[in-house]
């Protein structure tokens, strides 16, 4: 047996693993870097960043700046002054330019006022992430990726701050959505929710981001356990608020009489949304497999992954339902299209804004089943009418308009900020203010409640284009 | 039970678990044959099928700089890649370890299994792709009843292979050289066999049958990413050919059926609040009893 | 008194010299190593959290080599013992409120009550036939108790919050590692005792070992349940790292991680189990935030899928581990710990016994 080529190999493998941090890609180092940009440049600052120092409150500006020291130990002297400028912004030259140059514009940050993580005060720039399910949701996601950035390209906030925004991959499941967040809390100044309910309510629910005052901004999911998070705030309509909506586009549109089946991914986030919608489906009296609509018999809880809808396929068909709301997964929703088919029913899909792009699933659908019908409520409109909307033509699906409308509403907010910007002051702004939108809807959390959407478009699917249309707004 | 209930709950799902079925035992049957040969299992059986799929799909939608061909060409291609893959599997992985003892051959199929859906997936670019039935329409639709036509041609293929299976284990001298070899390795050599070429055979046999499954299997269900038809199909495969004993043909064939009918009854009878995964606690259980009760299996029989 | 001294010198001078010429290099490496892969590179938050789990990794790594490395039982299943340890810390802690640390006990606990019956499964069913069921018992598990709604809230996670102070995730990585340094030191204790010879034995030929009086049936039934603990406070170990506990992430992929980072860490080879846990919790990190994912992105330049660089590379490197290098990392990096700590002080369990890693052991 050879023996030096395996050790050439298992000593690389080490060697790899041990000297990571000497070669990291410079990206990670900046952001390494940013836990040090509380004051002012870290001008050396390799890996020694300090993300936690820096997570405190603002009180304790003075232990900001100290830990900013010991975190870059190891490196050169110079970037000590930088845990200095993290005082109060009186001592060293970078802290007065922060003050200096933008004085007077509200909403300014300023060193030391509040906790200011992810502000890089030397380039004026604030980082914020975006996570969604850039790999695990079963259908493509790269607009995730290409859509976060693209509102910031040629937008400014007021206070002459540019904004930095990444997506980061929650692989469509809780577990990697907290871990990703944890990570984010650290080096950005806010987080967003793409999508998916079960990862934006782990997220906002994170002990982590509550302790370090990260603001949390989501479209409209779930209601469980959100309410009286400070940090969470929903930017449109939950799936709650929009079962009442639904039914109204339902009979709108003429498919409300039919037998309608509810078809919901069964874990407890999603309970809100299920029981709202079988009272509002009651209450209006719809009809189910049993003459009036059954919570028992209409209902069908899947998986969150499920990877077969043969039997949910076969439920579906043998009881003839003609109108299927369906909450899920978006590759076993397509999957489910295939199965269930178009003969002897082909029935018409309905159900609230999917955060994940319509557009994508539309292909999917269509290509399981070719008379593919379906009417959605959704926070944005659909892509193909984005130009009126204010958007740009450069983007690519719903998906990036979704986002762009997500950031628009977020630079809205950004400038209402008065006095120094910090993630609290950012967090109390938002919690007073009403938000025109623009590709989103207004929103309100003037009155307490952080569930302030106030519209949703309906989009209905089109096979023959590939596409949807917007049919309708319809507000609460 | 009311005719209605009994066609929605008992019957719909038994047909379906039939179709299913029978992609299980044609890879069970594969299986089978690598087990006689080299009395090793192959845990990477079901993604030779994955492999299958996703380059019928290449050709047959043209993606990036392959050619459009007709769905015919691609499918064969198709096959042509799941046999390609199992023999470099034999040659590069299973053949160096000849003389080791069989686990470890059996991680080294895991570790394949995990290079494949890696390959796959940068291939793909690691979502699911949608996977077009190769037949379309139904023959049977009745509402809660529905037989595709691609259900049809599955078991049709099914029943086609195994007729050629047994036909060539009983006439060809390839297929009594395989039979030979998995008895008496040493005496089959002694009259002059190439054990190798045997091995490479068995392997290029069962990478068809994976081939034929995949595709077949990918075009049932719609939609697959890299590694999803080996979460589908893999262990309801193996329990097929326990079922048999690992080693009867015919005892895979019909393993596959049962199997498929359990799992899918399993999953229409038990409400998900009940038990969450019904149908794999159903496969699971079925599995243990039979190694339990009886290892030999309950068709075992050496053919 | 001064001639006995100056008699002393001269014999005792060439031997202190000796041994300090052999070990002030010697000390000086293992300080700098130990210096920075547990004290600098852990002390950045950011790190922090890829040590802990590396040191979770090895803690797996140790138990399935108690069961795979020791016994020569191959068990594809160690994902469910681990899940279920998880779900028991994140379910005791949040819906009981039982104290942390109690939650740490039932998460051994219910490892081991899986464990045993596995065990008592793997009494009746040997070889590549128990491989095969403990593969399905861990996917049946993903698939049935994972998604149990009180268990898990359906799969969709039941969270598991760290107390106040073991935020930090240095610290937290420290908390981790007092677990490995107590597994390691269990397993150096079990392999020392009559108990630890007789797995050994079990391993080399059960008949044999059962004619020298050995009690087959109950050691068996030891190392699965000592296995299935271990698995298990790894499990709450990790519940506590990510802060929720999920279905998905606990099935397929993981059971074969954990049988790759034992079998290229080398069966059988603490130190390499230990290491194998380290390069498989960094190899994502370290493929794509340092400059490896240059080399990364120019190799697969045709791919738009980075998450499998993992799978790929670690794919290979069990298959390379298993055809040409059968001893592992443990094996491979034997000549240099052989340097650093000496023939006689190694960390591995027996140079040359029963217990070597050589091609014997992953070809049990």
């Amino acid at each position: 047996m050879p023996r030096s080529p395996a050790r050439v190999l298992a000593l690389s493998l080490i060697a790899v693993t041990a000297l990571a941090a000497c070669g990291l890609k410079p990206e990670v180092k900046d952001q390494l870097a940013q836990g040090n940009l509380n004051g002012a440049g870290a001008l050396g600052g390799t890996t020694g960043g300090d993300s936690t120092g820096t997570g405190t409150t603002g009180t304790s500006s003075g232990t900001t700046g100290t830990s900013g020291t010991s975190g870059t130990s190891g490196t050169s002297g110079t970037s000590g002054s930088s845990g200095t400028s993290g005082t109060t912004g009186t001592s060293g030259t970078s802290g007065t330019s922060g003050t200096s140059g933008t004085s007077g514009v509200p909403g300014a940050p300023q060193p030391g006022a509040g906790t200011t993580t992810g502000i890089d005060f030397k380039n004026k720039v604030i980082h914020i992430a975006l996570h969604g399910p850039l790999t695990g949701a079963g259908v493509p996601q790269s607009s995730f990726t290409s859509g976060t950035p693209k509102y910031w390209k040629n937008h400014t906030l007021a206070n002459g701050f540019k904004i930095d925004a990444v997506a980061i991959d929650d692989k469509y499941n809780a577990a990697d959505a907290l871990r990703a967040c944890n990570a984010a809390a650290d080096d950005k100044f806010l987080i967003v929710g793409g999508a998916g309910t079960d990862q934006i309510s782990a997220c906002a629910q994170s002990p982590k981001l509550r302790r370090l005052h990260v603001p949390y901004l989501s479209a409209g999911v779930t209601e469980a356990g959100l309410g009286n998070i400070s940090t969470y705030f929903a930017s449109s309509l939950t799936y709650k608020q929009q079962a009442p909506l639904l039914v109204r586009l339902a009979k709108d549109r003429g498919y409300f009489g039919k037998k309608w089946a509810v078809v919901i991914t069964g874990t407890p986030n999603f309970k809100d949304a299920r029981e709202a919608m079988v009272s509002e489906l009651q209450r209006n009296g719809a009809k189910g497999k049993s003459g009036a609509f059954n919570a028992g018999n209409d209902v069908y809880l899947t998986d969150k992954a499920p990877s077969n809808c043969s039997t949910l396929a076969t439920q579906i068909r043998g009881g003839g339902y003609e109108v299927i709301y369906f909450l899920g997964q978006p590759s076993f929703f397509a999957q489910c299209v295939g199965s269930i088919g178009n003969i002897p029913i082909n029935p018409v899909y309905t159900g609230p804004g999917p955060s994940f792009g319509i557009s994508s699933v539309i292909t999917l659908a269509c290509a399981a089943n070719s008379s593919y019908q379906g009417f959605y409520l959704h926070p944005s409109p659909s892509w193909n009418q984005r130009a009126k909307y204010g958007a740009p033509a450069d983007l690519t699906d719903d998906i990036e308009l979704g986002i762009w409308g997500a950031m628009q509403q977020l630079n809205e907010a950004f400038d209402l900020v008065k006095g120094p910007l910090s993630r609290e002051s950012f967090t109390a702004a938002l919690a007073q203010a009403t938000l025109r939108g623009g590709v989103f809807s207004p929103v309100s959390y003037a009155g307490g409640s952080r569930f302030g959407g106030s519209a949703a478009y309906a989009n209905a699917a089109d096979c023959s284009q590939r596409l949807s249309n917007t049919v309708g707004v319809y507000r609460r | 039970m009311s005719a209605e209930v009994l066609a929605l709950d008992v019957v719909a799902p038994a047909v379906s678990g039939f179709i299913q079925g029978s992609v299980y035992g044609l890879l069970g049957l594969g299986l089978v044959l690598l087990y006689k040969s080299n009395r090793i299992f192959n845990f990477a059986q079901a993604e030779f099928g994955g492999v299958a799929a996703f380059v019928w799909i290449f050709f047959d939608t043209g993606r990036g700089v392959l050619p459009n061909l007709p769905t015919p060409v691609a499918v064969l291609l198709g096959i042509l890649a799941a046999v390609l893959v199992a023999l470099l599997t034999e040659r590069l992985v299973v053949r160096p370890l000849f003389n080791a003892p069989k686990i470890t051959v059996v991680v080294a199929t895991a570790g394949v299994l995990l290079l494949l859906i890696a390959v796959e997936g940068f291939l793909y670019g690691g979502e699911a792709g949608s996977f077009p039935a190769i037949f379309s329409g139904d023959a049977v639709n009745s509402g809660a009843i529905r037989v595709t036509n691609q259900g049809v041609a599955i078991v049709v293929v099914l029943a086609v292979l195994s007729i050629l299976a047994a036909l060539f284990f009983s006439r060809s001298p390839f297929g009594t050289a395989i039979l030979a070899v998995s008895q008496e390795a040493t005496a089959a050599r002694l009259v002059g066999i190439s054990v190798e070429r045997i091995s490479a055979l068995t392997w290029g046999i069962a990478g068809f049958l994976a081939g034929v499954a995949g595709i077949l299997l990918a075009g049932t269900i719609g939609l697959a990413a890299p590694g999803s038809l080996t979460g589908l199909a893999l262990v309801p495969a193996f329990t097929a050919a326990v079922f048999g004993g690992v080693t009867s043909l015919p005892g895979a064939l019909v393993g596959g059926i049962v199997i498929g009918i359990i799992e899918s009854e399993a999953q229409a009878l038990i409400p998900k609040e009940n038990l969450p995964g019904a149908g794999k606690v159903a496969l699971f259980v079925a599995l243990l009893l039979v190694l339990l009760v009886r290892p030999a299996g309950l068709l075992g029989k050496e053919t | 008194m001064v001639a006995v001294d100056t008699a002393a010198t001269p014999v005792a001078r060439p031997h202190a010299v000796d041994l300090a010429l052999r070990w002030v290099p010697r000390l000086a490496v293992l300080g700098l190593l130990g210096y920075l892969l547990l004290v600098r590179m852990p002390a950045d938050e950011k790190y922090a959290p890829i040590y802990a789990d590396a040191a979770i990794y090895a803690i797996v790594g140790l138990s399935l080599n108690i069961v795979t490395g020791y016994t020569g039982q191959l068990s594809l299943g160690h994902n469910g013992f681990f899940g279920i340890g998880a779900f028991a810390a994140a379910y005791s802690l949040t819906v009981q409120h039982v104290p942390f640390a109690v939650t740490f006990v039932l998460a051994g606990l219910s490892g081991a009550v899986f464990a045993l019956v596995m065990g008592m499964v793997a009494l009746r069913i040997t070889g590549l036939y128990l491989a095969l069921i403990t593969l399905v018992f861990g996917l049946t598990l993903e698939d049935s108790l994972f998604e149990v709604s009180w268990l898990t809230n359906a799969g969709a996670g039941q969270p598991a919050n760290r107390p106040e102070w073991l935020f930090s995730e240095t610290r937290f990585f420290y908390f981790c590692l007092a677990f490995l340094v107590v597994a390691v030191y269990l397993d150096f204790v079990l392999l020392r005792t009559k108990t630890g010879r007789a797995l050994l034995a079990l391993k080399e030929n059960e008949r044999v070992a059962e004619a020298f009086g050995i009690n087959v049936t109950a050691f068996k039934l030891f190392a699965f349940v000592l296995s299935g603990t271990l698995a298990g406070v790894a499990g709450a170990l990790y519940a506590y790292r990510i802060g929720i506990v999920t279905a998905s992430g606990l099935g397929f992929n993981l059971a074969l991680t954990f049988v790759l980072l034992t079998v290229v860490g080398g069966l059988g080879s603490r130190l390499g189990v230990v290491l194998g846990g380290l390069l498989f919790a960094s190899l994502d990190f370290v493929l794509h935030d340092t400059w490896v994912h240059n080399v990364n992105d120019f190799v697969f330049a045709f791919q738009n899928a980075p998450q499998f660089a993992v799978g790929f590379i670690g794919a290979l490197g069990l298959i390379l581990t298993i055809v040409r290098y059968p001893g592992g990392i443990g094996q491979q990096i034997r000549p240099l710990t052989r340097l650093l700590v000496g023939g006689q002080r190694s960390l591995h369990a027996d140079d040359g016994g029963p217990a070597a890693v050589e091609g014997s052991n992953v070809r049990a």
